[in-house]
């Protein structure tokens, strides 16, 4: 095995080069799940409910079953629903019009049972309970110390103390969930718009007891998932029953509504901090108390201390259920919330100390790489020009934050790759990973050809397929680092197989022959073959399996960004103007779509921040907003000036950076925000009503 | 959505008797931009659609030596790009505040004017609230960010089109096409709050049409502007808007006119303001007078108290910008 070129001996590598799929799905030839159709399909349709708790004593769905053009209806999904749009019945029909219509006829008696949807109500002990198996609604709890808090908070000079309240994101894919299921005598063919082709199969074999072998998904192309299609959910159970009732395949695609409701999303953090500090800034004491809420799942723990060194902290949580759709993964899980309470918290702190926010970071950040990466951005950025919070005269007032992130990321070692030769000079490279937006399809044909020496055209990328050898799902920034060295290794190995080839034709061994840009020459310069004569040699096509190794990559990236806002101060509107990222991640492996992906972070982070709020009706528990009309996400006039800096970390190797640009930016808004007029915001998004209020506040009734 | 009819109507004669035919039970349909969403959620389950679109003479903009007139079902595009209109003060200009430009390429002047609030409650199937025929209104102890301060009662709807505000401000009418025959209605009479009908936005009857907007010469007159306050700038509704239109001599208004959007269920004309800005030389403490007094009767709900300094604001800026055009 030889580890990878040099950064300038690199054609692909380090490089930017567009999309091989681009052109394709530009020109809407690439199919995503959504578009496939296959001969006698069916529409699958999911009866949701309209309670946030309630018993289901009864469906009646005689008027459903003799409804022309329905074919398969389930009634036996379950019998208790958790939240407004929970499963409850389902039905599969000749057309969706008749899938939606054939929804309204099912008659279900329902016993409605008491609900939360608030996580402070559902904390108390007399709040109705969401699982009534349990004493109350606290689900995991996690209490972490190190050092001696009370000794810390003696030691330090300042303590600042708050309360932050960050709201539920929603992941809202440009493609919403869905899948076509046919069965096949006993095997299972699914179409998904997956994350994870290997996770869906073996969940799917596990659910109805087949061989893993037998269970075959493809996700061709996916328009992407943030984390809420990582895994099996109930839909695909539904759609598969549907699909083996009905005896012909049935597409289920999930609309918007459903989306919002049912397949995951960010979970809430409520945190109460107490830090301290002494005059000059050194940290010594960290203190959190938190809940939030992942509706009827888990997983709404932050990695508290966030970034910065605490000699002493503690730490307690409490997950806690409301009656709300299950939280799932979302880009860098937990991360945000947390830069959002720490850098929101340290702004504050700099500011009772009459110390730069930059000051106190570089004082107590123990990151080397981020380090240096505050010093770039500082200076691109034009930190020194940051004006006292809230000194700015006038309507339009400028503001600066900034914020740090960290990421572990990291490839897997079961990951194998298949590299194939063949006799007409064709190569193709085989990975069961799948493109989720990410640009992974078009990196998996750039390693192989920056390995063969060949041109990025001429090396076909197949994946999407669980038939194919084995990778890990799309999540925790894995993927890049995963793949990149399987394949390479895969297409080393395939070389090497051809040189042997061509040493056996010119009776030398194979370290006679020396392979570069397309052409094979003899040491002794006597003989020479090109790439396509090579390949003519060949009576069976090379085909070579590799599995991931150590030494082509690495895990743990630093990441801070910078951000300029404008707030009209007579509407409270906040624009973010710039935004400058510096982050790491080793070799990157394309400049372009690594850029792509730090934008798209960005972008993200303004939507949560300023806009994006999953609300919850609390007399109804229905919620109220669950459109892309209501609930905003930022459009093309949100966009501010980019700017990134790939930190180069290259010896490294391939570090996955899917994650790391979605969370230095969501405290660093906020803090630009709290500059520019001089007041703190200690609840998520930051939308104009709170800003006028907090400037009003500030300001005194006018 | 249910299966239903589509019919052609041959001319816009012929609308009102086939809205009157099917008693209420086919829905008036033109670029859909509204009304097939509201059928896809099921709040609307109509059994015959009307095609409006399919009334070619609708679809017009025309001066005459009297003024400006629209006809219903021209695009909201085209008033944006008509030479014509642009000389109708903001008119051009508010209608390109409308939306994104794909709703504004389907949506037709006539659907804006009649189309139905924005408000989550009334549009999500799950709520049977009192503009549905209900007996409450959901927004009262809900999520009440975006709703009314000002005119609501038993319903707290904010009114949601760009246009009508500023075609108030410019004294315009519209024509109403019944059974019976057509009449003029000056705009600003068009529309009706809660505390008249909660279930209705304006005067039409079940079996009536908006054939026409009228937009008086008077428009060229006087200086006019729309400012348009959006949460997000890629495409909103209004949160709040500010149509003035007013003679202007030095810092002096004469004839002023003012309708906001965003803050009552129908375009609110801020006649306190009015009173105390009209005639008068405008100046910062005059300004704050006139927006203490048109707010002062304000009802803000739990979350949207904001709405009282924004609207301030705005009508402050509006008339300021006014000033300075
Ligand atoms: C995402 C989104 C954002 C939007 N943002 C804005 C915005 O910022 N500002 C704004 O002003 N609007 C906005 N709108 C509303 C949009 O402008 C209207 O939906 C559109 O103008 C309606 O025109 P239409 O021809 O499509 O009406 P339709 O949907 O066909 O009809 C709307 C209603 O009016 C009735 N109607 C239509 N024509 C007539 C007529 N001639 N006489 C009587 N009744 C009639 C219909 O029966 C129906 O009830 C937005 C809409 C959407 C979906």
């Amino acid at each position: 095995m030889t580890g990878w070129k040099k950064l300038n001996d690199m054609t692909y590598l380090g490089k930017s080069y567009t999309r091989v799929d681009g052109p394709d799905k530009v020109t809407g030839r690439a199919k995503y799940t959504y578009d496939l159709k296959f001969p006698g399909m069916l529409y699958g349709r999911i009866l949701r409910s309209p309670h946030p708790h309630a018993k289901i004593i009864s469906i009646d769905a005689s008027r459903v079953v003799n409804m022309p053009g329905v074919k398969a209806v389930l009634t036996d999904i379950k019998d208790e629903v958790f939240f407004v749009g929970d499963d409850v019945a389902a039905v599969a029909a000749e057309t969706e019009e008749i899938a939606n219509e054939a929804l309204l006829r099912f008659k279900v008696e329902y016993q409605v049972l008491p609900f939360t949807v608030r996580e402070e109500q559902a904390m108390l002990d007399d709040a109705p309970k969401v699982f009534s198996n349990r004493d109350n609604n606290i689900g995991s709890t996690q209490d972490r110390t190190e050092g001696d808090v009370e000794k810390g908070f003696q030691e330090a000079d300042v303590v600042v103390e708050q309360t932050y309240h960050i709201n539920v994101q929603v992941h809202n894919p440009l493609e919403v969930h869905g899948c076509i299921v046919k069965w096949q005598d006993d095997e299972l063919y699914m179409w998904d718009s997956t994350q994870a082709v290997h996770g869906e199969r073996s969940a799917m074999a596990r659910h109805f007891k087949i061989p893993e072998n037998k269970v075959h998904v493809i996700s061709h192309h996916m328009g992407g998932g943030f984390g809420s299609k990582l895994g099996m959910k109930s839909f695909h159970i539904i759609c598969a029953n549907l699909a083996k009732k009905a005896a012909v395949p049935v597409k289920l695609m999930l609309d918007r509504e459903e989306q919002f409701l049912a397949v995951g999303n960010r979970p809430s953090s409520i945190q109460k901090i107490k830090i301290g500090a002494k005059k000059d800034g050194t940290l010594t004491a960290f203190q959190l108390d938190s809940f939030g809420t992942a509706g009827i799942g888990g997983g709404a723990g932050v990695p508290q201390p966030y970034i910065y060194q605490f000699p002493n902290y503690k730490v307690n949580h409490k997950d806690v259920f409301i009656n709300a759709g299950a939280g799932a993964p979302m880009r860098a899980p937990g991360h945000p919330q947390a830069n959002f309470a720490m850098e929101s918290i340290m702004d504050e702190l700099a500011e009772k100390l009459g110390m730069d926010p930059l000051e106190l970071r570089i004082k107590n950040d123990p990151n080397k790489t981020r380090q240096q990466e505050y010093l770039i951005g500082a200076k691109q950025f034009g930190w020194d020009k940051r004006l006292k919070s809230g000194s700015q005269k006038g309507k339009i007032v400028k503001g600066m934050g900034l914020g740090s992130g960290r990421w572990s990321g990291g490839g897997n070692r079961e990951t194998k790759a298949n590299v194939n030769i063949y006799p007409d000079g064709a190569v193709d490279v085989k990975i069961g990973t799948q493109d989720i937006g990410t640009g992974a399809r078009t990196i998996v044909a750039a390693v192989v050809a920056e390995e063969l020496e060949l041109d990025l055209k001429d090396v076909l990328p197949l994946i999407g397929k669980s038939d194919y050898p084995w990778a890990p799902a799309s999540g925790g920034s894995t993927t890049t680092p995963s793949i990149s060295p399987t394949v390479k290794l895969a297409a080393e190995k395939a070389k090497n197989s051809l040189i042997v080839r061509v040493a056996d034709e010119w009776k030398v061994t194979p370290d006679q022959v020396i392979y570069s840009k397309k052409t094979f020459t003899s040491k002794d310069g006597a003989q020479s073959l090109s790439w396509q004569e090579a390949c003519e040699l060949l009576r069976a096509p090379i085909s070579e399996m590799e599995k991931w190794n150590e030494g082509l990559s690495d895990s743990g990236t630093a990441g801070c960004q910078f951000v300029e806002v404008e707030v009209d101060k007579e509407t409270g509107h906040v624009k973010v103007t710039r935004m400058i990222g510096v982050h790491d991640c080793g070799l990157v492996v394309n400049m372009l779509t690594t850029k792509n992906q730090i934008q798209g972070g960005m972008i993200g982070e303004i939507g949560y921040v300023t806009m994006e709020n999953r609300l919850l009706d609390a007399d109804t528990g229905i919620m109220p907003n669950a459109d892309m009309e209501n609930y905003k996400i930022p459009g093309a006039l949100e966009m501010p000036d980019f700017n990134i800096t790939m930190f180069d970390e290259s010896e490294r190797g391939v570090i996955g950076v899917g994650e790391p640009p979605a969370i230095p930016g969501v405290g660093a808004i906020a803090n630009a925000i709290a500059n520019a007029i001089g007041a703190h915001f200690y609840e998520t998004p930051i939308t104009p009503d709170k800003v006028l209020m907090a400037i009003q506040g500030k300001e005194g009734k006018s | 959505m249910k299966e239903f009819q589509y019919i052609y109507p041959k001319n816009s004669q012929s609308v009102p008797l086939i809205l009157g035919e099917y008693n209420g039970k086919a829905l008036l349909y033109a670029g859909g931009t509204d009304a097939l969403a509201r059928m896809k959620e099921g709040i609307n389950r109509p059994e015959q659609v009307v095609n409006l679109k399919a009334v070619e003479e609708l679809n017009y903009i025309k001066e005459d030596s009297d003024g400006l007139n629209i006809g219903a079902t021209t695009p909201l595009v085209d008033i944006v790009n008509s030479k014509v209109a642009q000389t109708y003060g903001g008119l051009s200009r508010a209608v390109e505040t409308v939306a994104t430009i794909q709703l504004r390429n389907m949506g037709t002047l006539g659907g804006n004017l009649c189309q139905r609030p924005r408000c989550w409650y009334f549009r999500s199937r799950h709520f049977h609230c009192i503009r549905k025929g209900g007996d409450v209104c959901f927004a009262v102890s809900g999520n009440n960010k975006y709703h009314a301060i000002l005119g609501g009662s038993s319903c707290y709807i904010v009114y949601p089109s760009d246009v009508a505000p500023m075609l108030i401000t410019l004294q315009a009418s519209v024509e109403i096409l019944g059974p019976k025959g057509s009449r003029m209605v000056p705009l600003e009479d068009f529309y009706i709050l809660p505390k008249v009908d909660p279930t209705r936005e304006n005067i039409l009857q079940p079996d009536e049409i908006v054939t026409r907007v009228f937009v008086p010469k008077s428009a060229k007159q006087v200086k006019s502007i729309y400012l348009k306050f959006r949460e997000r700038d890629s495409f909103d509704f209004a949160m709040v808007s500010v149509a003035v239109s007013a003679k202007v001599s030095g810092n002096k208004l004469s004839d002023l006119k003012i309708a906001m959007g965003g803050v009552a269920p129908v375009p609110w004309r801020a006649k306190k303001a009015k009173m105390v800005l009209n005639g008068n030389t405008v100046s910062d403490e005059l300004l704050k007078k006139a927006g203490e007094a048109e707010l002062e009767n304000a009802e803000p709900l739990e979350q949207n108290e904001y709405k009282i300094t924004l609207t301030k604001n705005l009508l402050k800026r509006a008339v300021g910008e006014l000033l300075a055009l």
